[in-house]
C-alpha cells in the first residue's frame, strides 16, 4: 500500500482530482454511483461526472477543509492510500500529521491561479519530512485554454524552487473535471509528451531501505516469570538467538539470549514487534541495539526544522523513536518560503522553518533518515507537546 | 486453511484448485494466499506480509499507551472482530498475557452468541474482564423504544462513564479503523477527549509515529492501535492467525434465507445481510467484491425501521 | 389555457438548493397543511381539488376515495382533463403496483434500482399522457407527476440523486410553459431526510407563472383562485 499525500489549496482542485481519481479507477462506492447512473438512464439523461463530485462534496461538507481524510483505491494490482491533507497554515500540524503518513505526495496547482506562498510552504515542508517523491499536477488546464505556455511557465518556477530544495519533481497539466490527462491521455494537449498522472503515480516504488543491519529501540521493560524482557519494533534487519548485540548508550555488548514473537523463536526480522532477553545488561527505554554496523551517535546537530507551535531559544525535549532526551535550541535562521532567503532569528511560529542548532544533553542514536527512516526522524517538544520536528538528512 | 477448502464452482477457482499441490502448499504456509484480486479479476496469489507491517504498528500503539498509562489503561472490547482482533495483538504484544483490563458494555440485550463467545474467551485468555452495565437505567426501564440515541446514551456511553470514573481510568483502547466512516478517518492514534466529547476540530499533531499525550487531571485519552486497518485486513489477519471471532459473522440459514452479521450488536438493533458467506475465505472475498461500507447496514436499520412505521401510518404499506 | 402540475412530494428546500428556475416561475412559497392529522397523499389531493378538508371521507376507504368533477374546481371549467390525479382520476393499479414493490424493498424482496425501474416507467406513462392533452386545446389541464414522491420515498437523502429527478421535473416544467401562459405548480407536500430515505414534511409547494402575493396559502385556498382564473 502506498500512502500519497495530497496537498494544496481546495480551490485549486484538489477534491476535484480525488473525485476523478475515484472515479476512473472505480473505486467509488458502487452502490450510490450505480443507483444515480440507473436514474439518469432512465430518464435519458447523460451521467456527468460532477455528480460524482458533488456525492463526494456531500459526504465531506463542512469537514473538508479542517483535517487529513484518508480514501483508498487500487490501480493495476497496487493499493493506494489517498491522504488528504488541509491545505491551511491554521492546519499545518494536520497537514503535516498526514504528510508523516505517506511515502509520496502529490502537490496540486492551479494553472489559473498559479504558485501561491502556500504552494511554496508545502513544498518545502514536504522535503522536511522527507518525502522526495513528488508530483505536480497542473490542474485546470481547461480554463487556460490548455496552454502550453501557462503550464511550462508553472513548471518552470516550481522546478526552480525544487531544485534549490533538492526535490525531484514530475510536472504533469491536467484537468481534473474533464479528466484530462488524469487516466487517459489528453487530446487537447497533444503538446505534452510525459505520462499521465495514474501512470507517473503507478511507477512509485515504495523505497527500498538503505540499512540491512539490525536497529531497535528499546520501548517498554516487561516482567514475565521473573524474566526481564525489553520490548520493541525491529527498525531494520534480523536478529537470531546467541548473537551479540551492541547497546547504546554505552556501547557494551551482550548475548540474545530469547526472542519472543511472543513465543519462542530463533529469529526475527523487521517489521516485527517483538520481546528480547539479553544475557546480563540491564535496559530501559530509549537504549537502542545493534548489529553489525553501528548507529551515527548525535550530541549536536545543525539542521532544519519546522515549527508547528512557537520555539524559542530555550530547554526542549528531543525524541527520536523511543529516545527522548533534553535539549537546547538555538534558532540561526528563518528561511522566507518564497525566496528562499534567510534571516537572523530568535523565535519560530506556526509554520515556519528555520535553521537551528540542538545541543543535546545526552547522546542520541540515529541514522540518516534516506538510510533509515524510523531512527532519522526527531520531533521537539515541549512538557509532552509535540512543537516541532525535522528530518537527519 | 487446508487446500480442501478452496475447491469451489467458480472457473476461476477451479483454475487455482487445479494448480500443483506443492506450488499451493507453499502459499498456505508462508504469508500467501488465493484471493479474489478484483482489479485484475482472477484468483491470483495475494502478498499478505503487508499484514505484518499493519501488526507492528498496532503493538508499537499498544506498547506506548501501557507504557504511558500503566494501569490507569483499559481495553473497550465489543466482542465483536475488530476488538477482538485487538485483544489478541495486546495478547502479542504482551507476550501472551493480557495485563490490561477488559470493559465490556453490557446493554443486557446483546445477541445470545455474544455472551457466550465472551465469557468463554474471557476464561481460555485469562482477561481481567469488567462488565459495564447501567442497572439504573435498565431498572428504569430504559429500552430502544424510547428513542435509540437515548438507549446508547443511558446504556453504553453512561455505564462506560460510570466503569471510568470508579476504576479513574485516563486511557482506552478502541478498535475503531479510519476505513468506517468519512468523520473517523480523522482520529488520531492518541485522542485526547474532553468529558468524554471530542473535538474533532482541535486535534493535536502526530508526527510519524511520535505519540505526546500532554496529561492533564481532567483529560481523557482514546488509543487507537487499529485506526490503519481497513476491514478485508482484519479478516486476512484473523485468517492468517486463527484468531477465534463469534459464529454471528457467518452465515446461517434462517427460515429459509442465508443471512450473516457484519456489524454485531444488540438484538433489536442489529439487522443481517443477506450473504452466504459461511467461512472466512467467502466472507474475503465478499469484502473483495463489494463496496458497500461495513457501517452502511447499522445506520440505515434505524432509519429503516422509522420508514417503515411511517409508511404504514401514510397508508403506503 | 390553464395548466396544474401536480407534483407529489415535491420539497420547497430543494427547489431552492438545487436553483429550480422554471419550477420556482415568477412567484413560489410553501403550502399550509396543518389542518390534516397526516400530510396523506389522497386527501391532500381531494382536498386541493374540492377547496375543503376531505380528510374523514377519504379515510374510510384511502386508495379507492374519488371526489365528483361538481365538487372540484373544475367544474367552472368548459373543458377539462385531470390526468392521473389521485382522488379522483387516479390511475389505481400503476400505483398500486408502486406500493407493492415498497414492501417487497422493505421486505427485503428487492433492491432500490428494481423499484426505481417501476417508478420511471409510471413516470413516463404520466408524462406521455400529459403532454398529448396539451395538444387537445382543453380551457384546463391538469398532470400528476409522482415521480419526486415515489423515488424520494427510498432515496430522498440521496441528493445527488434526487438532483436528476428535480432536473427532469424542471425539464417538465419549461416544456410547460409553451402551452400555458398561466401555469400553477403544486405539491401535496415535501418530504424531509430520514438516512436516505424521505418522509412527508408537513408543509408543501406552489408557485406560479405570474406574481401572486399569497403568504403561507392553505392548500384549499387554491380551489377559489383557479375557479376565478387567478384573476
Amino acid at each position: 500500500m502506498l500512502g500519497v499525500v495530497f496537498v494544496g489549496s481546495i480551490d485549486h482542485g484538489k477534491s476535484t482530482l480525488i473525485g476523478r481519481l475515484l472515479y476512473d479507477t472505480n473505486s467509488l462506492p458502487k452502490e450510490k454511483i450505480e443507483e444515480v447512473k440507473k436514474a439518469c438512464e432512465a430518464l435519458g439523461k447523460e451521467f456527468e461526472f460532477a455528480y460524482i463530485l458533488d456525492a463526494l462534496e456531500e459526504e465531506r461538507k463542512d469537514q473538508i477543509t479542517i483535517d487529513m481524510a484518508q480514501t483508498f483505491f487500487s490501480w493495476k494490482g497496487k493499493e493506494y492510500c489517498i491522504i488528504d491533507a488541509p491545505g491551511h497554515k491554521e492546519f499545518l500540524k494536520n497537514m503535516l500529521t498526514g504528510a508523516t503518513q505517506a511515502n509520496a505526495a502529490v502537490l496540486i496547482v492551479s494553472a489559473k491561479d498559479g504558485i501561491e506562498e502556500q504552494t511554496k510552504r508545502h513544498a518545502f515542508l514536504l522535503k522536511l519530512v522527507g518525502i522526495e517523491k513528488v508530483i505536480v499536477a497542473v490542474n485546470k488546464m481547461d480554463l487556460v485554454n490548455y496552454s502550453q505556455k501557462v503550464f511550462e511557465k508553472v513548471k518552470r518556477e516550481l522546478k526552480n524552487y525544487f531544485s534549490s530544495l533538492g526535490i525531484k519533481a514530475c510536472f504533469v497539466p491536467i484537468s481534473a473535471l474533464k479528466g484530462d490527462n488524469v487516466a487517459r491521455p489528453s487530446e487537447k494537449m497533444s503538446w505534452y509528451e510525459g505520462k499521465t498522472f495514474l501512470e507517473i503515480l503507478q511507477e512509485i516504488e515504495k523505497e527500498k531501505r538503505g540499512l540491512n543491519d539490525f536497529r531497535m529501540c528499546v520501548q517498554d521493560v516487561y516482567e514475565k516469570n521473573g524474566e526481564k524482557i525489553y520490548l520493541g519494533n525491529i527498525a531494520s534487519g534480523e536478529i537470531k538467538i546467541h548473537e551479540e548485540v551492541k547497546i547504546f548508550p554505552g556501547s557494551k555488548r551482550d548475548e540474545v539470549v530469547k526472542i519472543l514473537i511472543p513465543q519462542e523463536t530463533r529469529h526475527a526480522k523487521f517489521p516485527k514487534a517483538i520481546g528480547i532477553v539479553l544475557e546480563k545488561e540491564n535496559l530501559a527505554r530509549g537504549y537502542v541495539l545493534a548489529k553489525a554496523t553501528e548507529p551515527l551517535e548525535i550530541n549536536e546537530l545543525e539542521t532544519w526544522i519546522f515549527a508547528i507551535d512557537k520555539i524559542e531559544n530555550e530547554k526542549y525535549d528531543f525524541c527520536c523513536s523511543t529516545q527522548k532526551v533534553k535539549c537546547f535550541v538555538e534558532i540561526k535562521e528563518k528561511i522566507d518560503l518564497n525566496n528562499l532567503a534567510s534571516a537572523k532569528a530568535s523565535v519560530l511560529e506556526n509554520g515556519d522553518v528555520g535553521r537551528v542548532k540542538i545541543k543535546l544533553e545526552k547522546p542520541v542514536f540515529m541514522e540518516r533518515f534516506a538510510v533509515l527512516p524510523e531512527l532519522g526522524k526527531f520531533t521537539i517538544e515541549r512538557e509532552n507537546y509535540t512543537i516541532g520536528g525535522g528530518i537527519l538528512v | 486453511m487446508r487446500y480442501k477448502e478452496i475447491h469451489s464452482t467458480t472457473s476461476a477457482q477451479k483454475h487455482c484448485a487445479g494448480m500443483e499441490q506443492k506450488y499451493l502448499n507453499t502459499f498456505l504456509h508462508s504469508n500467501w494466499s488465493v484471493g479474489y484480486n478484483r482489479s485484475v479479476n482472477k484468483m491470483q496469489a495475494v502478498d499478505y506480509s503487508y499484514l505484518d507491517e499493519l501488526e507492528a504498528r498496532s503493538i508499537f500503539i499498544i506498547r506506548e499507551a501501557y507504557y504511558r498509562f500503566r494501569d490507569k489503561l483499559a481495553i473497550l472490547w465489543s466482542v465483536g472482530k475488530d476488538s477482538t482482533t485487538m485483544l489478541y495483538l495486546v495478547k502479542k504484544a504482551f507476550l501472551g498475557e493480557v495485563p490490561i483490563p477488559v470493559i465490556h458494555i453490557d446493554t443486557s440485550c446483546k445477541l445470545e452468541e455474544i455472551y457466550a463467545f465472551r465469557d468463554k474467551l474471557a476464561k481460555e485468555w485469562n482477561l481481567k474482564l469488567i462488565i459495564a452495565k447501567n442497572e439504573q437505567a435498565l431498572k428504569a426501564g430504559m429500552s430502544p423504544e424510547k428513542g435509540r440515541l437515548e438507549c446508547c446514551t443511558a446504556l453504553k456511553t453512561e455505564a462506560l462513564r460510570q466503569v471510568v470514573e470508579e476504576y479513574g481510568f485516563k486511557a482506552l483502547l478502541a478498535a475503531i479503523r479510519r476505513d468506517e466512516h468519512a468523520i473517523r478517518a480523522k482520529e488520531r492514534a492518541f485522542s485526547p477527549r474532553e468529558n468524554f466529547t471530542w473535538n474533532y476540530k482541535a486535534q493535536p499533531a502526530e508526527l510519524w509515529n511520535h505519540y505526546a499525550t500532554k496529561e492533564e487531571s481532567a483529560l481523557h485519552f482514546r488509543v487507537h492501535p487499529m485506526l490503519h486497518w481497513r476491514e478485508i485486513d482484519i479478516w486476512r489477519y484473523i485468517k492468517r492467525e486463527r484468531i477465534p471471532v463469534v459464529s454471528l459473522y457467518f452465515a446461517r440459514k434462517v427460515n429459509g434465507k442465508w443471512l450473516r452479521y457484519r456489524s454485531i450488536g444488540c438484538k433489536p438493533c442489529c439487522t443481517p445481510i443477506e450473504s452466504k458467506a459461511d467461512t472466512i475465505d467467502k466472507i474475503i472475498e465478499e469484502l473483495e467484491r463489494t463496496k458497500i461500507p461495513e457501517r452502511a447496514g447499522r445506520a440505515q436499520d434505524k432509519e429503516r425501521e422509522y420508514m417503515m412505521q411511517k409508511l404504514r401510518a401514510l397508508g403506503y404499506m | 389555457m390553464i395548466v396544474i402540475l401536480g407534483l407529489d412530494g415535491l420539497e420547497y428546500e430543494y427547489v431552492k438548493e438545487f436553483n429550480c428556475k422554471h419550477l420556482m416561475q415568477a412567484s413560489f412559497g410553501k403550502t399550509d397543511i396543518s389542518m390534516f392529522s397526516e400530510p396523506r397523499t389522497v386527501v391532500i389531493w381531494s382536498s386541493f381539488l374540492t377547496g375543503k378538508n376531505t380528510e374523514k371521507e377519504a379515510l374510510k376507504d384511502l386508495w379507492n376515495f374519488k371526489v365528483k368533477p361538481e365538487e372540484t374546481f373544475f367544474a367552472a371549467f368548459n373543458s377539462w382533463k385531470a390526468i392521473d390525479v389521485p382522488g379522483f382520476t387516479y390511475v389505481k393499479e400503476r400505483h398500486a403496483k408502486e406500493r407493492e414493490a415498497m414492501k417487497k424493498f422493505f421486505d427485503g424482496k428487492i433492491s432500490v434500482e428494481e423499484f426505481d425501474r417501476i417508478a420511471f416507467e409510471n413516470h413516463r406513462l404520466e408524462k406521455e399522457e400529459f403532454f398529448s392533452a396539451l395538444e387537445e386545446g382543453y380551457e384546463i389541464v391538469m398532470g400528476y407527476f409522482a415521480l419526486a414522491d415515489v423515488i424520494g420515498h427510498l432515496s430522498f437523502g440521496l441528493k445527488i440523486k434526487m438532483k436528476i429527478i428535480y432536473k427532469e421535473l424542471e425539464e417538465i416544467a419549461k416544456k410547460t410553459k409553451k402551452f400555458a401562459e398561466k401555469i400553477l405548480i403544486i405539491s401535496d407536500h415535501g418530504m424531509r431526510a430520514v438516512g436516505r430515505f424521505g418522509d412527508h414534511s408537513n408543509y408543501g409547494f406552489w408557485s406560479f407563472s405570474e406574481e401572486l402575493k399569497l403568504k403561507n396559502p392553505k392548500i384549499t385556498d387554491f380551489c377559489e383562485m383557479i375557479k376565478k382564473r387567478f384573476e
